[in-house]
């Protein structure tokens, strides 16, 4: 069900939707996601980045505009269908801004076995796969512990590792770089080369200018008006430093020193 | 189990919010020795906690979903004084802000499942939970399951109380029209069956779940050699002495404790035996009454009250110099 | 740095190994097995409950700051003349008192600048469900015996249903519906209060109202970070379940959800403790010894105060006659 028909991944038109009917999270934002492309959302805190992705991941439903998904319409309906359920929350995965958020295993071991224990692979499989993920990740030596006592960068690297561990062929990423570490940040940006290598799609929102540059072909921005207001290679995007500063990625000072 | 504002009468929820004060005084006079400026957002968060715990919905065997009151959970967690207030916060908080449970049915709300509920969750989890993890579990299930229904059979007491107690001239019933046998059944049904079973899983989860991850959390209100668990327990006895009274209520006689003029009505004739040894033993406390208080109005209830306390006395007593008589002989050093 | 494989020619080996089922396509599914829709009922009531929450306060906050008599009113006198009400509401032995009391109700939802007919309709709403059906029964002879009102079912005088002996008649009895009248009333007059007050004053005036009248500030500073901090625990909620909802993939949703409100308790008691804990040391750090100190307040209106109060003595010296 793949992009492999060539068909677009993700297909929104025109979607707006508010939180609480009061407070304007996406005020019509239309955008079209091809199979294997790298993109970065970028944008100011609260221009709804995070939402656009949670409407993605099918986890929010727009007040108006469509959204469809590997060319089927995706609502709340289509959700309580088990094959598509099943087949869509396999491949779109979402790794969270909140890490915490996403622990809720009893062990890290359990965290990361969670999904493929659902896609029902026999017990010695999804050992296999749980281990191969834990030293994807580097953190072998945190099998037995329980999530809630890691730092917040291993937190993520768990986290991540349990995304990843059902192979999603959409990954969705919600400022994974926001308070981490360095060494950490390494590994993701290598991972995500990887996965660009196996053809997935990546979308990543955040503000850090950099992971954008260094993981992303396509950049969007959204403005602090919840619409988008650029759409181009990353390269493009980020060279025009005006929009950068109306736009509330980049501060007075920034782009004084030439940037590789 | 929130009780809405019309069914009791607001002499009924003043005396429960005065029951409840002096308990809940101590409960704050306790906290503030443990850490005095700490206390209030100790609390504060604590009354956050119950408050937001509620709102946890988890699916049940049978496939709907359901969420907890949480009572045992937070006495489990924060002790019996830590959770008796932040309940009691949170239920305020229920009650003014969001209409949960009435203005002054409070009263009677604080003391069944802020004072009540949480008490009975901490003596039944100290009593039955144990070290290891299964004992925990099952001391945290039936903490949930046992303190829903102490506050649900306290909730139906107070509500068959009202057409006893408060009828107009012309018999129409003030405030709630159910009488005790039927309040009390209909409360104890619903909670025996459904309440107290979901309180006691979700209860059980969690206590399980905190148990592989964090397991310290839950021996933290484990008093150490067992020092101070009887005041909770001394407390929750405590009320049931003072709703002894209600026995007086209950009309008819007990199956079995017939005297012989009543078993000659019932079945027509009296056996000998019974006609000769009845009456020969009459007690200290013959009917629970205390003679000279006979003539005295509510003589009757003081009566029942005093039985309890020398009761319970007697029982404590046997059992204490049975303690010592057992006891294995301590090995001198 | 940039990624050295996207370069044709660069060494192969200093790219990061993957593993080899990453990419590789699905494996084994139990999807065919669930015939039934994917119901996550639970998950649904949660986030909406979280959600009502903050709908329920940012409506009061909105009406909190209308310009209308109540508003302008002092916290501390529309306390006690709304707290008078519901008692003399609770103290009512007769149905004529009642009325009026709850006529005053109405007045006063007027006099907060709320919309009459969405109030009552909303009230009654609650009140004929949670009171209204449970007091039905008490309202038959079954339960209060009297003069009958209305028959509703006659089984004549030696019927009996297996061995249970049933009553020669089922009636609505008149001290029945006046009691059952009674404690409906008595419910919508405290809601409908309640709720004006509430409404009308905002959580934070209230307890400043509460403080004049005697709350020990401790215990209002108590409730106050308890109502603040009630929120931040609910986005611990909602985030988790959301985080959960994307990773199931509908095999067993009774083990996994379950799983998912322990660990959501156990978060939400973590982050109570965090939150206890830095909230004492914030406190700590702005000077606060034990003793909170309320800043001053903003005026009232004392002639939307005096007019509240009017109406209150009206009220119940209405009710004291009439009742």
């Amino acid at each position: 069900m793949s992009g492999a028909d060539g068909r677009p991944v993700f297909e929104v038109e025109q979607i707006r939707l508010s939180y609480l009917g009061r407070f304007p999270a996406l005020a019509g934002v239309t955008l079209t996601v091809e199979a294997g492309e790298q993109i970065a959302l970028l944008g100011p805190n609260g221009c709804g980045k995070s939402t656009l992705l949670k409407v993605l991941a099918g986890l929010v439903f727009p007040d108006s505009g469509t959204v469809r998904a590997f060319g089927r319409d995706l609502t709340s309906a289509a959700l309580t269908r088990p094959d598509f359920f099943a087949e869509f929350r396999r491949q779109v995965g979402l790794l969270f801004q909140n890490s915490d958020a996403q622990l809720f295993n009893p062990t890290v071991f359990e965290e990361v076995a969670f999904g493929p224990n659902q896609l029902g692979f026999p017990p010695a499989e999804v050992r296999r796969r749980v281990q191969e993920m834990l030293a994807l990740l580097e953190i072998d030596g945190l099998a037995d512990r329980a999530p809630f006592q890691l730092s917040e960068g291993q937190k993520r690297r768990v986290a991540l590792a349990a995304v990843l561990a059902v192979d999603p062929d959409v990954l969705l990423l919600d400022e994974p770089t926001t308070g981490l570490d360095p060494r950490t940040n390494d590994r993701l940006v290598e991972i995500l080369w990887g996965l660009r290598r196996l053809g997935k799609t990546v979308l990543v929102a955040t503000h850090d200018l950099e992971l954008a540059r260094l993981v992303a072909d396509r950049a969007l921005i959204i403005g602090e008006d919840h619409r988008v207001w650029a759409d181009g290679p990353v390269g493009d995007v980020l060279a025009d430093r005006a929009l950068l500063y109306r736009a509330n990625l980049v501060g007075r000072a920034w782009g004084s020193r030439a940037a590789t | 189990m929130h009780i809405p504002d019309g069914y009791l009468s607001p002499e009924t929820c003043a005396v429960l919010a005065a029951g409840s004060a002096p308990i809940l005084y101590v409960a704050a006079r306790r906290l503030a020795r443990e850490a005095d400026t700490a206390v209030v957002p100790r609390v504060a968060m604590a009354s956050a906690f119950g408050f937001v715990v509620q709102m946890l919905n988890v699916p049940v065997p049978d496939g709907t979903s359901a969420h907890a009151v949480g009572a045992a959970l937070a006495a489990i967690l924060l002790g019996p004084w830590g959770a008796m207030l932040a309940l009691t916060v949170t239920l305020v908080i229920q009650a003014l802000f969001f209409g949960d449970g009435g203005i002054l049915a409070l009263g009677a709300n604080i003391f069944n499942m802020g004072v009540i509920a949480p008490l009975t969750a901490y003596v039944i989890y100290r009593s039955l939970g144990g070290p290891s993890p299964g004992r925990r579990a099952f001391g945290a299930v039936a903490a949930g399951f046992l303190s829903i229904n102490a506050a649900a059979l306290a909730t139906g007491i107070e509500l068959g109380l009202q057409p006893l107690l408060f009828r107009a001239a012309d018999g129409t019933p003030l405030y709630n029209p159910y009488p005790l046998e039927l309040a009390v059944p209909a409360m104890m049904f619903a909670h025996l069956l459904v309440a107290g079973p979901v309180e006691g899983l979700i209860t059980g989860l969690v206590v399980t779940y905190i148990q592989r991850v964090q397991p310290d959390l839950l021996a933290r209100h484990t008093p150490a050699a067992g020092s101070r668990v009887w005041v909770p327990l001394a407390l929750v006895v405590g009320i049931l002495v003072i709703l002894t009274p209600l026995g007086l209520i209950a009309g008819g006689t007990p199956f079995g404790e017939w005297a012989p003029e009543e078993l000659a009505q019932l079945v027509g004739y009296v056996p000998p035996g019974l006609v000769e040894l009845s009456g020969r033993w009459s007690g200290i406390l013959p009917g629970y009454t205390v003679p000279f208080l006979a003539g005295i109005p509510g003589g009757e209830v003081i009566g029942y009250v005093l039985s309890a306390f020398t009761g319970i006395a007697l029982v404590t007593l046997a059992w204490l110099i049975l303690r010592q008589l057992l006891a294995r002989p301590r090995v001198r050093p | 740095m940039a990624d050295p494989s996207a370069t044709p020619g660069a060494a192969a080996g200093s790219a990061l190994t993957l593993p080899e089922w990453l990419g590789a396509g699905i494996g084994p599914s139990t999807a065919g097995s669930a015939s039934r829709r994917v119901r996550l009922d639970f998950v649904g009531r949660t986030l909406l409950g979280t959600a009502d929450v903050v709908q329920r306060v940012l409506f009061a906050e909105e009406v909190a700051r209308q310009d209308r008599l109540l508003q302008r009113a002092s916290p501390a006198v529309k306390v006690v003349c709304f707290l008078a009400l519901i008692l003399a509401a609770g103290l009512s032995r007769s149905l004529p008192p009642l009325i009026l009391i709850y006529a005053s109700c109405i007045l006063l939802t007027l006099l907060g600048g709320l919309n009459l007919g969405t109030f009552l309709l909303r009230t009654w709403l609650v009140v004929a469900v949670f009171t209204g059906l449970v007091v039905l029964p008490g309202t038959t002879s079954l339960v209060t015996p009297g003069d009958p009102v209305l028959t509703l079912l006659r089984f004549g005088s030696d019927a009996h249903l297996g061995p249970v002996k049933l009553p020669a008649e089922v009636s609505l009895t008149r001290p029945g519906l006046a009691g059952g009248l009674l404690v409906v009333l008595r419910a919508a007059a405290s809601v409908s209060l309640a709720t004006i007050l509430t409404l009308t004053t905002g959580w934070f005036e209230l307890l400043r109202g509460l403080g004049a009248l005697g709350l020990p500030p401790a215990v209002g500073m108590l409730l106050t970070l308890a109502y603040r901090y009630i929120f931040v625990l609910l986005t611990v909620v909602r985030d988790m379940y959301y985080a959960w909802q994307a990773r199931f993939l509908g095999s067993t949703p009774g083990r996994a959800g379950r799983l998912l409100g322990a660990a959501a308790a156990y978060a939400l008691f973590l982050r109570s403790e965090a939150l206890a804990r830095e909230v004492h040391q914030a406190m700590l750090a702005r000077g606060f010894r034990g003793r909170p100190a309320f800043v001053s307040r903003p005026a009232y209106s004392a002639a939307a105060s005096g007019v509240l109060v009017a109406l209150t003595i009206a009220a119940l010296a209405g009710a004291y006659v009439w009742g």
